[in-house]
């Protein structure tokens, strides 16, 4: 009944090359999922508000004017996004960043290095995750 | 001061308790016919002791009857107030170190009077109008409990007290840079990491495409790894350029900040489409002129680089507020949103994407760091024409004793 073609993946990522490197390895993985990219927290806010339900979001923590960790807390506070599943996917492996994340309930937490450098094993995470894991009907 | 000074009040506290403790059993006894000559002798003794110990002491020393009038003062006090010992005598305390100052120590003396041992310290003393000195009144009682006069002592710790600031500068830095150093960690897995995985990922690109998956992207590519690299040597170069901001100041001399900011323009070489121009005459007077032009050009290449076109204008001024000079860097470019009042001065925060527009993050970092290195302040307001943003920050018209210090500690570093 579910397919993951309708979930949008919402990539919140400030750096070119890794929106290329994760594009690439959406295309090797043969993921059609539509993706949606924003540049910082900020964008991704304004841009939330037109995105197609349902969505997976992926978000860097360190980003300029508005970072993953502040993006996650105004996700978490709306009434009306605090359901979204995201995943952090970033450099940082700084424990308070990962602490942060966590409180603000990520569905991972992934750093770019251990996900080598093509982020295969990243997408194919979420692929998975998406096609495994049950969610309540609105949000599927 | 050495450590032996340090002690001797003690030891002369003591000394007086063990005077009036002679007194006492001097009185005890004074029914007593047959000892009474050599209590009179005991009691010269114990006299000459206390004298003695009174003059032996760097410390001013003071007996103040009930009515706070010099009933002893020893020669120290004497000299420094420059009264001779038999016309202080008998003469009020105020007389001695002027109203205004007995009016500041008039609480304590009325403390004392009324029994308590009172200490506290305060500039300023008989003969030292800057010296830093430790006051001490201990109420003398007689048989009865009345007090009968107050014990005065001050001791000069100015010396300790230039320690003490100087440790606490030392301490303010340390914390500084201790929380500085936390933040490096920090940015060092981030934003160093981030140019370098770009690296990493460009070269598998171009190696594949050189492998026949993707021959036309290798040029693309090629172009980006050494954007990147470029980037990653600025992230460095401008970490160094923070780490340094306020260690090494330079020479310090008569400048002229109006030919400095003629320089710094001159070697921006702005682009035609942005006039850079100063407001008035801005001042010359003797500073640390290295910091300031790097406060200076980092600012105005700011104004220049983050200018959305296609005409733009800075304008350069300088305000004389009291002991500080106000500069200000005024553009008419995009403004910057308020909220961002604190994050735009943190290392490697930029407000747009490094793709959008190149940069480290770190110039306004530097700023702020060698600003408060001379306990100024940098801060921003929006231009008063309602289009652009106003930098402005303190410069002290004489460094504070915390930046010498560090300064002195920096060259005596130098191998």
């Amino acid at each position: 009944m579910r397919s993951s073609k309708t979930v949008t993946i919402f990539l919140v990522e400030d750096d070119e090359i890794d929106v290329k490197a994760l594009q690439w390895a959406f295309d090797k993985l043969k993921v059609a999922n539509p993706l949606v990219v924003a540049r910082d927290g900020v964008e991704a806010w304004e841009m939330l508000q037109t995105l197609p339900r349902p969505y997976l979001i992926i978000t860097d923590i360190n980003m300029p004017r508005m970072n993953g960790i502040e993006l996650l807390r105004k996700i978490r506070e709306s009434e009306e996004y605090r359901d979204s599943i995201v995943f952090a996917l970033t450099t940082s492996n700084d424990e308070q960043d990962k602490i942060a994340a966590y409180n603000l309930n990520v569905a991972g937490y992934m750093l770019k290095t251990d996900m080598g450098t093509s982020f295969q094993r990243a997408i194919a995470l979420i692929d998975n995750y998406w096609k495994v894991v049950e969610f309540p009907e609105g949000l599927s | 001061m050495t450590d032996t000074n340090r002690t001797r009040p003690e030891t002369l506290e003591a000394a007086l308790l063990a005077l009036e403790e002679a007194e006492a059993k001097l009185r005890a006894r004074a029914g007593d016919d047959t000892g009474i000559t050599r209590l009179a002798e005991s009691f010269k003794r114990s006299e000459e002791r206390f004298r003695m110990l009174a003059e032996g002491v760097p410390n001013h020393l003071l007996f103040l009857d009930p009515e706070l009038r010099i009933e002893f003062a020893n020669d120290v006090f004497l000299q420094a107030a420059g009264w001779s010992a038999d016309k202080a005598f008998g003469v009020h305390i105020s007389e001695i170190v002027g109203v205004e100052r007995f009016m500041e120590r008039q609480q304590h003396y009325e403390r004392a009077l009324a029994g308590e041992t009172v200490a506290y310290d305060s500039t300023g003393a008989a003969g030292s109008e800057h010296g830093y000195f430790h006051f001490s009144y201990r109420p003398s009682f007689d048989e009865s409990g009345r007090v009968r006069g107050i014990f005065s002592m001050a001791t000069d710790i100015s010396e300790r007290r230039k320690i003490q600031l100087e440790l606490e500068a030392k301490q303010a830095e340390l914390l500084r840079s201790n929380k500085d150093l936390e933040q490096f960690a920090y940015v060092a897995s981030h934003d160093l990491k981030a140019p370098l995985r770009a690296i990493e990922l460009l070269v598998q690109w171009i190696t594949e495409g050189l492998a026949g998956y993707d021959v036309n992207k290798v040029q693309e590519n090629l172009g980006l790894l050494g954007k990147r690299t470029q980037r990653l040597n600025r992230l460095l170069d401008d970490l160094l350029a923070y780490s340094r901001a306020g260690r090494k100041v330079g020479a310090h001399r008569m400048t002229d900040t109006h030919a400095l900011v003629l320089d710094v323009v001159q070697l921006l070489n702005p682009p035609p489409t942005i006039t850079i121009s100063i407001e008035g005459q801005l001042p010359r007077f003797p500073t640390h002129p290295a910091p300031l032009e790097q406060v200076l050009r980092n600012l105005i290449s700011n104004a220049v680089k983050h200018h959305p076109g296609p005409q733009g204008r800075v304008v350069v001024s300088c305000q004389e507020q009291g002991d500080q000079y106000v500069f200000a860097v005024a553009d008419d470019g995009e403004g910057i949103p308020p909220q961002y009042a604190e994050r735009v001065f943190e290392m490697f925060q930029t407000l747009k994407s490094r793709d959008q527009v190149e940069g480290s993050g770190m110039g306004l970092a530097i700023v702020n760091r060698i600003v408060q290195w001379q306990r100024g302040r940098v801060w921003f307001e929006p231009a008063p024409g309602g289009r652009g943003t106003v930098f402005k920050f303190h410069w002290k018209k004489h460094q504070p004793l915390a930046a010498s210090v560090e300064t002195k500690a920096c060259v005596a570093a130098k191998p």
